[in-house]
């Protein structure tokens, strides 16, 4: 959703790049970074390294909120073992021009991680110390749907600011308490926001919606399909085009599968968390050689499940899908979820 | 348990027992924590987990065989199938072991106060049973009539052998075992599981049961009590699936909507029916 | 442009599929906007109307008949040989699976098309900002062949596209547009082959110290986030059980425990510079004399990593050190596979 912002500032972009230094001064800063054809989302150590012209970074914010590779406990002396925690440092972390996709999916991640019963410190941690700038999309990219699964190309959720390119520099919008921190940290650097300037984002964020390249099906009506689809054919149409890569799942930003395995060498070591993929066969193998989800049909049901099904079973309706583009755009097979639901509403019509 | 659900406590073996031989052994650790305060504040209820950690190798989501009402060490039943079970296998009184859990939803023991209690099993299905047995028999008066039915292939499968001869002698429940294939010695049933259970014919009115080992066994026996009239929401079992954190998180353990190793591994047969087929 | 008729080629697929004489039809359908295709599977005669053939045509198919060994397309009893739509390109990867007696020259029935290139997706995605090319035209736009480039057919004319600016690397440097072993032809022979050559990249990688290569490939590791895609997209990339991959294993219901507990780990699950090192090269190396440069690799990276730098490499190599190439003949036996008296092996012997 669109929450109106408790304050708006405008950013200069002449005064760009001391915006940028300042960041740095704060904490770490994760910001868009060019490599070769893609952009990808990274820690910086200067100003020149941040891309201003970016459509999306291949990874997102489970990058540095759940990393790839995360120890979490090292142990000494295997046979008297003693062990030590590593928790993260809880350092200030800032996330600079996060999509607002991307920062809705944190809502996923959170039901997950976040649970009463059983936190996950290693995520909390992250999670709370950082915070998210966002900027909006004044035009969605080709793979683009965030529209059909309740979201906005100026979506705020989970979002401290928001930024939007205009004329001459950025509108700056606090949107929680850490932002407004955050721009009373920086408040040399802004101006006040123009009435035409005003206007000017409002006719952006209305005409960003209307450029929305792609739909999908109304989510609710997938969802209650999907309880009568668990053995349609429909599975293998799309099992079969697939090569079991990962990437749909890797790259997804409400995606966060782990594994957990332990690496020693000569009586010490550590045991690292890292990410895996509900499309790789030997996420489900038993020791016993029994896989309960042997077949490629069976695991691309089980993301599409996952996404629009279980997980919103799970969490008061929440569809783990914010309209991202990524596993369709990335996918080597071209496999197009939108596609898929396409082929989930006719099922279910027939059923 | 610490607040850290992925750091496991230490823990040291205090016993091994050699339950049964061949490539697909069985052995009962028994295990104690380390920490005093660890010790006396683990409570957990028959049919739970717990995570075993061998560093360096990793851990195994083990069910817990010992009851809460056997005192502060904790036994668990190992299955030798690879890498960390492996070396489970191997360890001697006074290793040590990561210890972290409970985990899962465990039997609801209070909820089948007096009704009668049938517990059929197989194989290494025996070890969430004798959890609840083991509870059961303990706190006699809160329960009617008690029934273990076990079966193994060769009589030199049986785990818990002993123990279970005990039960039958001490007249708590009624034990009845069987293998698959004559012995020469084995004076009790021969056949499979299900077919003793047919050749019982236990009764449904006022009874649970609670069945776990090999799928094939269960599939059989489920539909065995089903010829009875026995009902699905009072026949209840464990699933298994591949787990790594043990806590609901890392999203592999799933069936549907359901977490093996946080809404289960204890369902009644109507709760699985309702769940997809990626068993 | 393609002497290839898309009519003609649905027609003889039709005729196979009416025939019974083949299980399912590999091929290609439309994908999720103009510039993309996906494999299609084909196997009553009243689907072959999705079939197309265009630009979009960039998946190599051959991946599919490895995917079907282990995850097959059909009932196990259906003997019956797979049809496939192959490119000039494709034909190696075929010989190749051949050569590693995957699968037997019977097995496939080969339709050959005349392919003069197929678009690359982040070439297109550049470009169509720079063209500023419609949404409407990106979605329903359809690609066509147009004398040596190609367009965008729109209902309101064509948009031509700049050669060099749309089309994947490989096929700016194509060896042959049709294959050389095909059961039915669909249009005319490219009788030209231009023998492979290595890209000047590779000899100007080749030509830095060793310290700038391994700053060079060092970030390329550090951006690599362990996908599998260019192992799990790759035409020799056929084994049950990958030896630089912890995600797949051939274990099996009765596997004994000492075999599962003392499986080598060659590389860890963590996605570190180190680890990542290790898996590319040792792929690399495992596809030298088998690699035949489809860059498939390459085109599926999400990080877009160079690795057809790898590959090329390999290849170049096997080439210079054995005069050896990949998808020549089925007669070659695989160079990995057989050492000879003239191998140069200074450092064995």
């Amino acid at each position: 959703m669109v929450m109106k912002a408790l304050s708006q500032k405008f950013l200069p972009k002449a005064r760009l790049q001391e915006f940028k230094k300042r960041l740095l001064d704060l904490g770490e800063v994760f910001a868009p970074v060019q490599e070769g054809d893609v952009t990808a989302l990274r820690r910086i150590g200067s100003p020149n390294e941040i891309a201003d012209d970016f459509d999306q970074t291949q990874n997102n914010l489970r990058a540095i909120i759940e990393p790839q590779n995360e120890i979490i406990l090292t142990f000494k002396d295997t046979l008297k073992p003693s062990l030590t925690e590593q928790l993260p440092a809880e350092n200030k972390r800032i996330v600079l021009w996060c999509r607002p996709c991307d920062a809705r999916a944190l809502s996923s991640l959170d039901d997950n991680f976040d649970d009463a019963l059983l936190p996950d410190p290693y995520y909390l941690r992250r999670r709370k110390s950082t915070t998210i700038i966002g900027l909006g999309c004044e035009k969605p990219f080709p793979f683009c749907f965030c529209g059909s699964v309740g979201g906005n190309p100026f979506s705020t959720d989970n979002l401290d600011v928001i930024m939007t390119r205009v004329r001459d520099g950025y509108v700056f919008e606090s949107l929680t308490k850490k932002g407004k921190d955050l721009e009373a940290q920086l408040t040399s650097l802004f101006s006040e926001i123009a009435a035409e300037q005003k206007n000017l984002l409002l006719e952006i964020q209305g005409k960003s919606r209307t450029l929305l390249p792609r739909s999908a099906p109304n989510p609710e009506m997938v969802h209650a399909n999907l309880g009568r689809l668990f053995d349609s054919p429909l599975w293998k149409k799309w099992g079969d085009k697939c090569i079991g890569c990962g990437i749909c799942t890797l790259l997804c930003p409400t995606c966060w599968c782990f594994d957990i395995t332990d690496v020693e060498t000569r009586g010490k070591g550590f045991r690292i968390r890292t990410w895996d993929s509900c499309q790789f066969p030997l996420f489900t193998l038993h020791t016993s050689g029994h896989n309960p989800r042997p077949t490629k049909a069976s695991r691309v049901r089980q993301r599409v499940m996952h996404k629009y099904r279980y997980h919103p079973v799970n969490y008061s309706g929440r569809i783990a899908c914010v309209g991202c583009g990524r596993c369709t755009e990335l996918c080597p097979e071209d496999i197009d979820l939108i596609e898929i639901l396409n082929d989930i509403m006719k099922a279910g019509e027939q059923q | 348990m610490n607040r850290n659900p992925y750091l496991p406590d230490l823990a040291t073996v205090v016993d091994v027992r050699q339950e049964t031989g061949g490539d697909r052994s069985v052995r009962t650790l028994t295990v104690e924590f380390d920490d005093k305060e660890v010790a006396s504040s683990f409570t957990y209820k028959p049919g739970q987990l717990a995570m075993l950690s061998v560093f360096g190798k990793g851990e195994s989501m083990i069910s817990i065989t010992s009851s809460p009402t056997m005192g502060k060490a904790l036994q668990f039943s190992v299955m030798r199938m690879g890498r960390v079970t492996s070396i489970l296998h191997y360890l001697t009184k006074g290793e040590k072991v990561g210890v972290r859990g409970p985990y899962g939803n465990g039997f609801p023991v209070g909820e089948w106060k007096g009704k009668n209690l049938i517990f059929i099993g197989g194989g290494i299905g025996s070890a969430p049973l004798r959890s609840a047995y083991s509870y059961a028999l303990h706190n006699r008066k809160d329960y009617a009539d008690i029934s273990i039915i076990y079966g193994a292939r060769t009589s030199s499968d049986i785990v818990f052998r002993d123990e279970l001869r005990a039960i039958a002698e001490s007249g708590g429940a009624k034990v009845e075992m069987s293998i698959d294939k004559p012995e020469s010695d084995w004076d009790g049933f021969v056949g499979f599981a299900a077919m003793n259970v047919k050749r019982l014919a236990p009764k449904p009115d006022n009874a649970i049961v609670i069945t776990c080992g090999p799928v094939m066994l269960i599939k059989t026996v489920i539909k065995e009590l089903m010829d009875l009239h026995f009902k699905p929401s009072e026949i209840y079992t464990t699933l298994e699936n591949k787990m790594k954190c043990g806590v609901g998180k890392c999203g592999r353990c799933n069936i549907g909507p359901v977490l093996v190793c946080k809404n289960g591994p204890v369902f009644t047969v109507e709760q699985i029916r309702q769940l997809p087929s990626d068993l | 442009m393609t002497t290839t008729d898309p009519n003609e080629l649905r027609n003889a697929i039709r005729g196979l599929l009416e025939s019974k004489k083949i299980r399912t039809f590999i091929g290609w359908e439309q994908g999720s906007n103009a510039f993309r295709s996906r494999p299609l599977f084909l196997r009553s005669p009243d689907e072959v109307g999705n079939e197309i053939f265009s630009p979009a045509c960039t998946p190599c198919l051959v991946r599919m008949i490895i995917e079907d060994l282990r995850y097959p397309l059909d009932k196990p009893d259906d003997k019956r040989p797979l049809g496939i739509a192959l490119r000039g390109c494709d034909d190696k990867g075929v010989i190749e699976l051949i050569k590693d007696r995957r699968i037997k020259r019977e097995e496939v029935m080969i339709v050959g098309v005349d392919c003069p290139g197929t678009v690359d997706w982040t070439k297109a995605k550049k470009l169509i900002k720079d063209r500023k090319i419609s949404t409407d035209d990106i979605v329903n736009g359809r690609l066509i062949w147009k004398d040596r480039g190609i367009a965008i057919a729109t209902p309101s004319g064509e948009i031509s596209l700049e050669r060099e600016k749309i089309l994947m690397s490989k096929c700016l440097d194509c060896e042959g547009h049709t294959p050389r072993i095909y059961d039915v032809l669909i249009g005319k022979e490219d009788t030209k082959r231009i023998p492979a050559e290595p890209p000047k990249e590779v000899r100007e990688l080749e030509a830095r110290s060793p310290d700038e290569k391994y700053e060079f490939w060092d970030d390329v590791f550090s951006r690599c986030i362990r996908c599998y895609a260019c192992r799990n997209i790759c035409t020799y990339c056929h084994c049950e059980e990958c030896a630089v991959d912890p995600t797949t294993l051939a274990i099996a219901a009765d596997s004994i425990a000492a075999d599962k507990a003392n499986r080598p780990e060659w590389v860890g699950r963590d996605s570190t510079d180190s680890s990542n090192g290790f898996y590319l090269i040792t792929r690399a190396y495992h596809g030298t004399g088998r690699c035949i440069s489809c860059e498939e690799c390459d085109r599926a990276c999400p990080m877009r990593l160079p690795l057809r730098l790898l590959n090329r490499k390999v290849r170049k190599d096997a080439k210079e050190l054995f005069d050896y190439d990949a998808g020549k003949s089925v007669e070659d036996k695989p160079l990995l596979s057989e050492t000879c008296d003239n191998d140069p092996g200074g450092f064995i012997w």
